[in-house]
């Protein structure tokens, strides 16, 4: 039994990264249209600024943490501007897509060079508390924050979405590009906040998935961004509820059934339950905003 | 020249490979499907094929000749490819997207589990039968086969069907069964490059043919052009062939180059490099100019 | 047996009825008339008559067929061909290519004739060539045949989408708001081209909100507002009765408005595509 409680707090933590991975990755795909294949790597570097800052100035948890929002909202925004503002006139998710691989191409190869090809590891004294320990069960600080973040940010980009003026207006450009030029909404403002929100997220996941699987590498971003894509069709991208649920079903089932039926079988259960949700419920849990070319 | 070959030999082995990958992704995006698909029925198809060879070179007997494989690499890709589409096609673009790039994460899931026969994690060694001039043939060939497709009824059908799906319906085109012929022929180019790839690294894994090889074969057909078949060929070529030309000087951030080419190519030639449109503007001014000075 | 049929028609978007219980019919030959302001349904009428669209109930019938169980594509076979309110052209191809591609059901070669060069396929690409001509002559048009067609001017590419249309060889062609963004001049052009058409034996019905246009061209006209009918008739009958009037014209200054608006587009275009085509 403790063995079962221990498994479902471990896909819990696992799930609330993959689940604030979805909310940022359907975000921009559910009000701009576009897949970006880059995110994943954007929360790479939120991870790599944090450790930066951590190694040479010895900047504790919080600020580091301040830091790693900051660079992923940067990243985002620059990228925005380089590579998708300037098709956004025109652009369809083809369009997108080809111009985030190019984007994603380049902040690999950034990545790695920063990262000098290696793994890294944030130092042990970093953080050590809230730290769980039974005979039985034991939670790691860095599982124990993402555990704390993920509800807390999808309470947060809930209400933000649906309780603010700015939150109207991303999901007015959500719904339609044309209703906020004739809403006299500035669109760049919603465009930029959005991004700013998105990548912002995504670095957060990235400076606490790295702590708390013990890894500040590229890859580590690329996990993320299948398993949070997988997250995004399973919980549906119109909606941050949904997308973050589909995180966590995708987290705790991929846990059990490592430790249940198979550590070799894991990958087929999440990607199982992503064909299985394209099939019979495309949109997703909650559904989908609509948007884009209403027919 | 042949010192060139020695060094660059290999990476126009790999370029012409990458060009029947991003073909394959052409037919889809031809049909107004945006697929990443054939890289998945390359996965199967390549497995089926290094198996076969690799049972017979077990059983210390002769590997079968190359066209076997080839043709086991296109009967298997097609095969998948027929089989999903009936469940693809039934979805709307954006979700058909996320299907396929899912189909792709599904293929590689498969591969490890099923060890027995793919080797898992550890893989399984491929004979190489090819030759440089073999890829080319196969180019040369699949290169006349789309110079006839696109002036053929179904070339036509192609178009129509991209541009508006509804016009091309009302106009008597059956637009599902057009989108399935051109996803089972992505399918079956996506098996004879999946058997060619894994013959050129001679081993094969379940990342050999994957997301990254997906992406960038989109990217090929998009950043030459994805409305002539010439287009997939040619970005393919630039794609694997700047980086390595660049090496000297960029050292290993080489393929930032590729990344900053596309997203200049989709900024302000979002038609890509090799464009019909403009070869029709030029051939009409040309006639223009000719037909003045006759009058002149 | 009239050439069309439409019996009781209703489309429910959610919970918006865009057509109500609509029944008219075309005789063979006529050319016939269906009216309304903007937003009247007109439109959706069209989609589910060509096959884009399936009504929610009623029936639609062509020369006699029920058409509830035919696929989209297959209304060609019964005769069906339409025209859009906004074209609808193919983005980069030729002139002379969209006729081709309106050949499409006629031709004979399947999709493995197209993967090896081979005479069958040859012969009938040259054929499709000399019938499309043949096409664009009828609508005077072949002189442009190499150009691409989104390049031509507005009027032009009306002529085009007729002969796009006419390809198919339809007993019955739809056309929607074939009018729309022209001025004077080409409105009476178009007019003159269809009644060629009709005079060689097609049955035509024309959607339209420009009741001069109308009142000169057709010889049945059926009015519907907000989805239903409001009466059918002869044009005299239709255009001097105080319900169309009352329905219709009162909207009159809203009208103008529209069709000033919209010649001013017209003509805007016109003159940057003159332009562009000098």
């Amino acid at each position: 039994m403790n063995l079962f409680i221990q498994q479902v707090l471990n896909g819990l933590a696992v799930g609330s990264a993959y689940g604030m991975f979805a909310m940022s990755f359907g975000l921009i795909f559910a009000t701009m249209g576009i897949l970006n294949v880059a995110h994943g790597t954007i929360a790479t570097f939120g991870a790599i600024a944090a450790l930066t800052v951590v190694e040479n100035w010895g900047f504790s948890f919080f600020p580091a943490l301040l830091i790693a929002i900051l660079t992923g909202a940067a990243i985002g925004i620059v990228t925005d501007r380089l590579a998708f503002q300037p098709l956004r006139a025109r652009a369809n998710t083809l369009g997108y897509l080809i111009t985030s691989i190019g984007v994603w191409i380049v902040l690999i190869a950034l990545g790695e060079t920063a990262l000098d090809h290696q793994i890294k590891t944030f130092p042990p004294d970093l953080l050590s508390w809230p730290r769980l320990v039974t005979t039985n069960i034991y939670l790691a600080p860095g599982q124990i924050w993402l555990m704390i973040i993920g509800p807390i940010s999808v309470v947060a980009l809930y209400l933000v979405l649906t309780r603010t003026p700015i939150g109207t207006m991303i999901r007015a450009v959500g719904f339609s590009d044309v209703w906020s030029r004739i809403s006299g909404v500035s669109s760049t403002v919603v465009i930029l906040s959005t991004v700013g929100i998105s990548a912002g997220l995504a670095g957060i996941v990235g400076y606490l998935s790295s702590i708390a699987f013990d890894n500040v590498s590229v890859p580590l971003g690329e996990g993320l961004l299948l398993k949070g894509f997988a997250a995004v069709v399973v919980g549906g991208f119109g909606d941050v509820r949904g997308a973050f649920l589909g995180g966590i079903i995708i987290g705790v089932t991929e846990v059990l059934g490592a430790q249940y039926v198979s550590g070799d079988f894991r990958d087929v259960i999440t990607f199982g339950l992503l064909i299985l949700f394209l099939l019979f419920r495309p949109e997703g849990i909650f559904g989908e905003i609509k948007f884009g070319a209403a027919r | 020249m042949s010192q060139f070959w020695d060094i660059y030999g290999i990476t126009f082995e790999f370029a012409f490979v990458l060009g029947l990958f991003a073909l394959s992704a052409f037919l889809g995006l031809w049909s107004g499907v945006l697929s990443l698909a054939p890289i998945a029925y390359a996965s199967g198809a390549a497995y089926v094929s290094a198996r076969l060879a690799y049972d017979k070179v077990m059983m210390g007997e002769a590997n079968y000749p190359l066209v076997f494989h080839l043709f086991v690499g296109m009967v298997v890709g097609g095969f998948l490819a027929w089989i999903t589409s009936f469940v693809l096609l039934r979805l709307g673009s954006h979700y058909l997207a996320l299907a396929t790039i899912a189909l792709v994460l599904i293929a590689r899931v498969i591969a490890l589990n099923l060890d027995e026969y793919t080797g898992g994690t550890v893989g399984i060694p491929v004979p190489r039968q090819i030759t440089t001039w073999h890829i080319l043939l196969i180019l040369g060939v699949v290169s006349v086969m789309f110079g006839v497709l696109r002036k053929s009824r179904f070339g036509y059908s192609l178009d129509a069907v991209r541009e508006q799906p509804e016009v091309a319906s009302s106009l008597g085109i059956n637009v599902q069964r057009v989108r399935r012929y051109a996803f089972t022929f992505a399918g079956v180019l996506g098996g004879l490059a999946g058997v060619l790839q894994a013959q050129l690294v001679q081993y094969l894994v379940p990342e050999t043919l994957y997301v990254e090889l997906a992406f960038i074969s989109i990217a090929s057909a998009v950043l030459g052009g994805a409305y002539i078949w010439v287009g997939p060929i040619v970005g393919a070529l630039l794609y694997t062939a700047i980086p390595e030309f660049l090496e000297p000087f960029l050292g290993s951030s080489k393929n930032v180059v590729n990344g900053i080419l596309l997203v200049i190519i989709m900024v302000f030639l979002q038609r890509g490099l090799i464009d019909p449109r403009q070869f029709r503007a030029w051939s009409l001014k040309r006639k223009s100019r000719q037909t003045k000075e006759v009058a002149s | 047996m009239s050439q069309l049929d439409v019996v009781s028609l209703t489309r429910q978007f959610g919970g918006l009825t865009a057509v109500k219980d609509l029944s008219f019919s075309v005789s063979p030959g006529a050319i016939a008339g269906l009216v309304g302001p903007n937003g009247a349904g007109k439109t959706t009428v069209i989609n589910m008559v060509s096959g884009i669209d399936k009504p929610t109930s009623g029936t639609i019938s062509i020369a006699g067929q029920d058409t509830s169980t035919i696929k989209g594509h297959e209304f060609v076979r019964l005769g069906i061909a339409r025209t859009y309110q906004n074209m609808k052209m193919f983005h980069g191809l030729s002139v002379i290519d969209h006729v081709i591609v309106g050949l499409d059901s006629r031709r004979k070669t399947t999709f493995f004739h197209a993967l090896v060069p081979n005479p069958i396929e040859r012969k009938e690409r040259a054929a499709m060539r000399d019938k499309a001509m043949e096409f664009l002559k009828v609508m005077s048009i072949d002189h442009l045949a190499e150009s691409e067609a989104t390049t031509l001017p507005y009027g032009l590419q009306r002529r085009l989408e007729i002969a796009r249309a006419l390809a198919t060889e339809p007993k019955l062609l739809l056309l929607d708001e074939p009018t729309a963004g022209m001025n004077q001049q080409e409105s009476s052009e178009v007019a003159e081209v269809l009644r060629g058409l009709n005079q060689k034996g097609l049955t035509l019905l024309v959607v339209e909100h420009n009741i001069k246009f109308v009142r000169d061209l057709c010889q049945e006209v059926t009015v519907i507002n907000f989805g239903e009918k409001l009466l059918s008739g002869t044009p005299q009958e239709v255009f001097n009765s105080q319900l169309v009037r009352e329905a219709y014209l009162g909207k009159q200054r809203d009208e103008r408005l529209a069709t000033f608006q919209s010649l001013r587009a017209g003509t805007h275009r016109n003159i940057n595509m003159g332009e562009f085509a000098s």
